[in-house]
C-alpha cells in the first residue's frame, strides 16, 4: 500500500469534513435531532396567515423561542399556536401579549411578544390570553375599496 | 414496414443495453463487499477521482459563486433587497447548482477517463487475461471505481458548496461593500442543514451512481477499436450529462428531494 497516497486521500476526506462542518455551523441552521429543552405554552389567534412552524418568537427583536406547532381549534375555529420558549427565558409575565408581525414590509412573519406586568410567570402548559392577529394587506385594501364605493 | 422493423430493433437494442448496464452496476456493487483487497484500490481510485478533480471543482465553484453574486446583486438591488444576495446564492448552490454542476464536471473528468481506461483494457485483452487467471474483472476493476464515484462525488459537492459561498462572500464583502455580519447571518437563518444541505449531498451520491452506470457500460461493452474507444468516451459524457439533469428533475419533483 502506498502511504503517500493514503495521506493525500486522508487530507481530501478531512477537507470535505471541514467543509461540511463549516456549512453546518456557519452557513445553515442545524435542526436539533433531540428534543429541545424548554417549556411550551399555547395561544389562540384569529388569523396566523404566513406564520410557520419554526418561525421565531421575539421580545424586543431578540429570539426567545420558536413556533412548535399550529393546529385548528375545531370548536372555536381559531388557530391554536404552540410556542416553545427556551428555558433561560423563564421570567415572561403571564399577561404578555403576542402579535403576528412582519419583518420589514415584505419579510417573513414572526411572533412579537410584548411583556406584561404581572409577577406570575408563564410555565409549561400555560396560556397566553392576549393576542393580535396578522394584519392582512389584502383585507385592508378590500375594506378601503368597499368604503369608497359606499360613499359614492 | 421497414421503418417499423427498424424502430422495434432499435428499441430492443436500447432496452437490452440498459438491462446489461444495470446488471453490471448491481453486480459491481455486490462484489465490492466480497473482496477485502478492494479497500486499497478504493483509496487509489478516490485519489484519482476525488483529489485530482479538486482543482477543477474548486476553481469552477469559486468563479460560479463570484459571478452568481454579482448577477443576483444587480437584480436584487432593484427591489432594495441586496442583503438577501448571500441567502439566494446559498440556497441555489446547496440545493441545485452544487450537486448538478459537480456531477457534470465529474462526468467530463472521471467518467470519460474510466470509459477510455476500460475500453483500452478491453482492446489490449487485459480483461480476457484476467478472466483466464480466474480474477473477476468486475470485482477487481469495476467495483472500486463505482464505490469511489459514489463516495467522492458528495465530498466534491460539499467542497464545491463551501468554496462557492467563500467566493461569493469575497465578492459581496470585498467588492460590493456589503456588511459581513448581514451576509452570513442571512445565510445562517435562511438555510436549514437537514432540509437544504443534506438532500443535495444525497442527490450527489445518486449522480455518482449514474456516472458509474454509464461509464462502465460504455467501457466494458462498447466496441473496442481505437477510434471506437474515443467515441465511447464522448458517449459517456453526453449520456451521463443528460442522465444527471433528467434524474435531478425526477429526484426533486417525484421523490421530494430538496
Amino acid at each position: 500500500m502506498n502511504s503517500k497516497l493514503n495521506l493525500i486521500v486522508g487530507g481530501f476526506v478531512t477537507f470535505a469534513i471541514f467543509c461540511l462542518f463549516f456549512i453546518a455551523l456557519n452557513a445553515s441552521t442545524v435542526e436539533p435531532i433531540f428534543k429541545e429543552k424548554g417549556y411550551t405554552v399555547h395561544a389562540s389567534f384569529n388569523d396566523v396567515t404566513g406564520l410557520n412552524v419554526r418561525s421565531p418568537v421575539r421580545i424586543a427583536g431578540v429570539k426567545v423561542g420558536v413556533v412548535q406547532n399550529i393546529v385548528l381549534d375545531q370548536t372555536t375555529f381559531s388557530a391554536k399556536v404552540y410556542i416553545l420558549f427556551e428555558n433561560r427565558f423563564n421570567h415572561i409575565p403571564i399577561d404578555s401579549e403576542l402579535s403576528v408581525t412582519t419583518e420589514g414590509l415584505l419579510g417573513a412573519k414572526y411572533l412579537d411578544l410584548t411583556p406584561g406586568f404581572e409577577s406570575e410567570y408563564l410555565k409549561q402548559g400555560g396560556i397566553v390570553q392576549r393576542t393580535t392577529s396578522s394584519l392582512s394587506l389584502e383585507k385592508l385594501l378590500g375594506k378601503i375599496a368597499t368604503s369608497f364605493s359606499m360613499e359614492k | 414496414m421497414k421503418t417499423i422493423e427498424t424502430i422495434g430493433e432499435k428499441t430492443i437494442v436500447i432496452l437490452y443495453s440498459i438491462g446489461e448496464a444495470t446488471l453490471l452496476m448491481f453486480s459491481a456493487l455486490v462484489k465490492f463487499f466480497s473482496n477485502y483487497r478492494n479497500w486499497s484500490s478504493l483509496i487509489e481510485q478516490i485519489h484519482f477521482m476525488g483529489v485530482m478533480s479538486l482543482p477543477l471543482i474548486m476553481m469552477s465553484a469559486f468563479f460560479i459563486g463570484m459571478v452568481f453574486t454579482v448577477q443576483t446583486y444587480i437584480v436584487l438591488q432593484g427591489f432594495g433587497a441586496e442583503s438577501e444576495v448571500g441567502l439566494v446564492l446559498a440556497l441555489c448552490v446547496f440545493r441545485e447548482l452544487g450537486p448538478v454542476i459537480t456531477g457534470l464536471l465529474f462526468v467530463g473528468r472521471a467518467g470519460s477517463s474510466v470509459t477510455a481506461e476500460l475500453g483500452l483494457m478491453k482492446t489490449t485483452d487485459q480483461i480476457t487475461s484476467m478472466k483466464l487467471m480466474s480474477v473477476d474483472p468486475i470485482a477487481r476493476v469495476v467495483s472500486p471505481k463505482l464505490v469511489a464515484m459514489i463516495i467522492s462525488l458528495p465530498m466534491l459537492t460539499i467542497i464545491f458548496n463551501w468554496v462557492s459561498i467563500i467566493g461569493s462572500g469575497f465578492v459581496a464583502q470585498g467588492l460590493l461593500g456589503m456588511d459581513g455580519g448581514t451576509y452570513w447571518s442571512m445565510i445562517q437563518n435562511g438555510v436549514f442543514f437537514m432540509g437544504d444541505v443534506l438532500p443535495g449531498l444525497l442527490k450527489a451520491s445518486v449522480f455518482g451512481l449514474l456516472v458509474g452506470w454509464v461509464s462502465f457500460y460504455h467501457g466494458l461493452y462498447g466496441v473496442s477499436t481505437p477510434t471506437a474507444v474515443a467515441k465511447n468516451a464522448t458517449k459517456t459524457v453526453v449520456q451521463g450529462s443528460m442522465l444527471i439533469l433528467a434524474f435531478d428533475y425526477i429526484l426533486v419533483s417525484f421523490l421530494g428531494f430538496a
